[in-house]
């Protein structure tokens, strides 16, 4: 597995409630396709979980990962570079932390996610290859 | 202050989750990912969660009308192979195949109408079969394909198949069908037969779909379980009594709520959907049953309906049971009120009994014959209960009050000694007795985050029994018997289940009996008893397709005190269950465990009573409880919709159990018939059923054989073997119909008692018709004997003996006549589960 990290500066808890296909932004990196995200981010969301509900419409999941790795302040590991591609709907609650968006992305069949020092590991389940 | 704040609880909770969304709209050829998001805008109490790659080729075309969410996203998703999966709030909808590749299109018609469940299967070039689909209102298909070549074979009934082969290239993961048109065929046409699977099973769970002309002809709960014979049941036809094929106690539920085979009889069978047998259930809704007769009704959001039943019983005596019930359905709640009445009078009752007693100084006998008796009883009950449901909880609340009194009962009879130690004499004997009963029995059942549930079901019941006997041989025996008894129950089981096939579930489940009782006449004593049983179960719950298993382990523990004497004891039981469903059609269930009995109130009631010159008898507050060791294995077969069967073979090991023992008493001139742990016993019990419906179910044939060993060690010694049979056959024509059954002689033994029962053979025959408010029955029973000759028993020990035979209308010729009609008002009905009689208190009067 190729991983390269890439360090985000510390950035505010996500500040907006949904984000959707056609607004989304270009991510602030050029090595969007690399299969692992990171942020040296320590905010408070840490430990005390997102500030507000997130919904994530119609939006790639390495997106998703770079802004919760931002917020969680964890690397984010991609064992499946298909994986990144997936777009995906879900809303994250309130007050979630880093293993409640692991538990998220594994209670999609199609997903596994796990989550071991400070580091999430998302790949597709077996046969989804 | 505590009950406030509970209220307080209850009722906030309550206001929370009756916040439900109710969803009408309709979509029109809309992609799926699009519908499913305002579906999740519209209704902030659940979240959806779904991969927009995996959906965004399906096309939604429905209409919801006040549909909750989820019943949204599963109209949404419709024939579609998509799951739909709920884990509390949230919704996942998934594809049902991990593939990616797909073919789309769509159906229609050579009128362009787009044709709605046609069917689109797909196969390899060797015609194995790889997947299928279904087209939606639109004539929409999308088909997950694994292989990247398969031919298309479409088909719908009265049209031409249609084939068609596909190749995938290289990154290629969906290929546009476009659109298809079938082109009829009449001469199909007239073939096609459309048959639905009227039975099923999985692991631990078999489900019958009731026809039509059975929820028709049944005019109550049993009477539908009677109609539909379903294999694995046995129904009393006399008593509507439910058990499983080896005479084990089922618990009934209607819509997750129990409701006790009394409840039933007002059941509105035109709205049942489906009966589910099930075994060892994982539901915490199911408290835990070992056995379960699950009725789905058809819900209903507003309106209501009232039922009115009568049954009479004529010919034989004279009993009446007469009943208002009443259903109102607004929102999330349902409430229900029912007032039952029944009436009887009988001219033909006694008992004929010869005993034997061998005493120290000579055998005597002690011969009892029947001239006449009559008695005459009322019962009559009132309930109403009120229901919660919502996508978090259900709460049942029901509150009852029964009156049962028999004012009269007269027993006339003489009595001979031989030799003549007294001389003989006319027996007289009359009775009189009183219950009133309040009730109170909660359901409360809570869906709670993280794959938590929580089920608990407490009952309060208050008792005030009065009876007073008076017996006249050669001197009166007289007593009168005042009682004020409490009974509480409760069962709580909270449960988690994890990583979706995995469920832990613990809780616990406590009887309490309180009695005062004061005796006067002959016999003056007092008594005060109170008993406690609880019990702790830890269960472990594995459910798969095809596989389930469950392990059980109990810690109980007893507390007795009567007049003072105390008994505590702490006992283990377990047991192990699994179930293996080799298809849809068959499957095998085993089980073996450890079970343990307990003494009853009267059984462990001191008290001396005397019940003639030579006899008396008490019970034995010191009886110890006994383990039971039990192994069963379970086959049940439903071929088709022709024939469906079930075989049992299941062997108990009562280990130290309690029975009637019989020992001299008086300085050697009576007996006492006492209660003490006597030996081991083993049963073994083989039985099946089998089902056979012919001319389209117009016909239906069942035969059920019994065979059942007896071996007993101990001071009961004994080794017999009882066979029984039952056969019925049901012929149905337009709305009416016609039903036979012939039971062989029953032989029963009677451990506890160590008697032999025999139950006289009953034949029948029953004409009815049904509509959707009429309903009407007749059942002609043992329509050619005359005689009032019922049950008899046989008790046969080293110091006393007894034959005995009972004379009342049971198996005497008779005619019972059901009538029943019901009206339905609101705009929209749909009805559901009923209530019924109250139960009656629990009594230690020996």
């Amino acid at each position: 597995m190729l991983a390269v990290t890439l360090c985000i500066g510390a950035m505010a808890a996500i500040g907006y409630t949904s984000v959707s296909s056609e607004s989304r932004q270009a991510p602030e990196v050029s090595e969007v396709s690399a299969h692992s995200i990171s942020s040296t981010n320590s905010a408070s969301s840490k430990s005390s979980g997102l500030s507000e509900n997130i919904t994530f419409d119609n939006i790639p999941l390495s997106e998703i990962a770079r802004q919760l790795s931002e917020t969680f302040g964890c690397t984010v590991v991609f064992a499946d570079k298909a994986a990144e591609d997936i777009r995906l709907y879900f809303t994250i609650p309130k007050g979630s932390t880093a293993a409640d968006f692991v538990a998220i992305i594994d209670d999609y069949d199609t997903l596994a996610a796990n989550i071991k020092d400070n580091t999430i590991t998302i790949k597709l389940q077996e046969g989804q290859q | 202050m505590r009950i406030r704040t509970l209220a307080l609880l209850l009722l906030l909770t309550a206001a929370a989750a009756s916040a439900g969304t109710r969803i009408s709209k309709t979509y029109t050829r809309r992609p799926l990912p699009e519908v499913l998001v305002d579906i999740d805008k519209t209704a902030p109490e659940v979240s959806i969660r779904f991969i927009y790659n995996k959906l965004e080729d399906y096309l939604v075309s429905c209409s919801l009308h006040s549909a909750t969410p989820l019943e949204a996203v599963q109209q949404a998703v419709g024939f579609y192979p998509i799951r739909v999966t709920r884990k509390d709030s949230i919704v996942i909808v998934e594809p049902v195949y991990e593939t990616d590749r797909k073919i789309i299109g769509r159906v229609v018609n050579d009128k362009s109408h787009p044709l709605e469940f046609a069917n689109i299967s797909l196969y390899t070039a060797d015609s194995t079969f790889v997947t299928g689909g279904v087209t939606n209102s639109n004539g929409d298909f999308v088909v997950p394909c694994p292989h990247r070549q398969v031919i298309a074979r479409i088909t719908f009934i009265g049209y031409k198949p249609f084939d068609r082969a596909f190749s995938f290239h290289n990154g290629e993961n969906a290929l546009q069908a476009g659109t298809i048109v079938l082109r009829e065929d009449p001469q199909t046409l007239r073939e096609v037969i459309v048959e639905q699977d009227l039975a099923t099973t999985s692991a631990g769970k078999s489900t019958y779909i009731p026809t039509k002309r059975q929820r028709n002809a049944a005019t109550d709960a049993t009477a539908l379980l009677q109609h539909m014979m379903i294999p694995q049941l046995r129904v009393n036809p006399a008593s509507g009594y439910v058990t499983t094929l080896s005479g084990e106690a089922v618990s009934i539920f209607i819509d997750h709520i129990p409701a006790s085979a009394e409840d039933l009889s007002g059941m509105n069978t035109q709205d049942v959907r489906r009966v589910e047998i099930l075994d060892f259930p994982t539901d915490v809704r199911f408290q835990g049953k070992k056995h379960v007769v699950h009725f789905i009704m058809q819900k209903y959001t507003l309106g209501g309906y009232t039922k009115l039943a009568t049954t009479d019983m004529i010919l034989a005596d004279f009993t009446s049971t007469n009943s208002v019930y009443s259903k109102l359905a607004h929102k999330r709640w349902t409430f229900d009120a029912n007032i039952t009445g029944r009436f009887s009078s009988q001219s033909h009752i006694g008992m004929e009994k010869t005993e034997t007693f061998y005493l120290p100084s000579q055998a005597i006998t002690r011969t009892e014959t029947a001239h006449g008796g009559k008695q005459r009883s009322e019962r009559k009950s009132a309930s109403l209960r009120a229901t919660y449901n919502s996508d978090k909880m259900q709460l049942a609340n029901r509150f009852e009050l029964l009156d049962e009194k028999t004012p009269r009962q007269e027993l006339y009879g003489s009595v001979v000694y031989s030799p003549a130690v007294c001389q003989p004499t006319c027996s007289e004997s009359s009775r009189e007795a009183r219950q009133l009963t309040p009730t109170y029995k909660g359901d409360w059942n809570f869906f709670l985050p993280n794959g938590w549930s929580l089920s608990a079901s407490p009952s309060l019941q208050f008792s005030r029994n009065k009876q007073g006997r008076l017996y006249k041989e050669a001197s009166p025996i007289e007593y009168n018997v005042k009682e004020n008894a409490y009974k509480a129950e409760w069962v709580t089981l909270a449960g988690k289940s994890f990583a979706k096939k995995h469920s832990l579930q613990t809780g616990t489940y406590g009887f309490n009996y309180n009695s005062s009782m004061d005796y006067s006449g002959s016999t003056t004593a007092h008594q005060d008893m109170d008993y406690l049983a609880l019990g702790i179960p830890v269960i472990y719950k594995f459910q798969a397709q095809k596989l389930k298993l469950e392990a059980q382990a109990v810690a109980t523990y007893e507390h007795n005190e009567v007049n003072g004497e105390t008994l505590s004891k702490w006992a283990p039981m377990a047991s192990l269950e699994a179930t293996y469903a080799f298809t849809p059609k068959n499957s095998l269930e085993a089980e073996l465990g450890v079970g343990l009995y307990g003494a009853n109130g009267a059984e462990r009631n001191p008290n001396i009573m005397q019940e003639n010159e030579l006899l008396y008898y008490c019970g034995n507050p010191l009886v110890e409880n006994y383990n039971s060791y039990f192994g069963r294995l379970q086959y049940t077969w439903m071929p088709s919709n022709k024939f469906t069967a079930s075989a049992l073979l299941e062997h108990y090991y009562h280990r130290d159990y309690f029975a009637n023992v019989w020992n001299i008493c008086n300085g050697g001139t009576a007996i006492l018939r006492g209660i003490e742990n006597v030996g081991d016993a083993h049963f073994t019990n083989i039985s099946a059923s089998l089902t056979l419906r012919l001319s389209d179910g117009s016909l239906q044939l069942n035969a059920s054989p019994y065979l059942s060993l007896q071996d007993v060690s101990g001071l009961n010694k004994m080794k017999d073997s009882a066979f029984f049979l039952d056969l019925k056959a049901s012929y149905y024509i337009g709305q009416f119909y016609f039903r036979g059954c012939y039971s062989l002689p029953e032989k029963v033994y009677y451990r506890e008692n160590t008697s032999w029962l025999r139950r006289r053979s009953v034949y029948y025959i029953t004409a009815g018709w049904g509509s959707k408010h009429w309903k009407a029955k007749a059942d002609i029973v043992n329509p050619f004997r005359t005689d009032w000759r019922a049950n008899s028993s046989t008790i046969a020990t080293p110091l006393y003996s007894q034959r005995s035979e009972s004379f009342n209308s049971s198996s005497h010729q008779r005619i019972n006549l059901t009538l029943t009609y019901i009206f339905n008002y609101g705009k929209k009905v749909k009805q559901g589960n009923e209530l019924g009689t109250a139960s009656g208190g629990q009594s230690s009067i020996l």
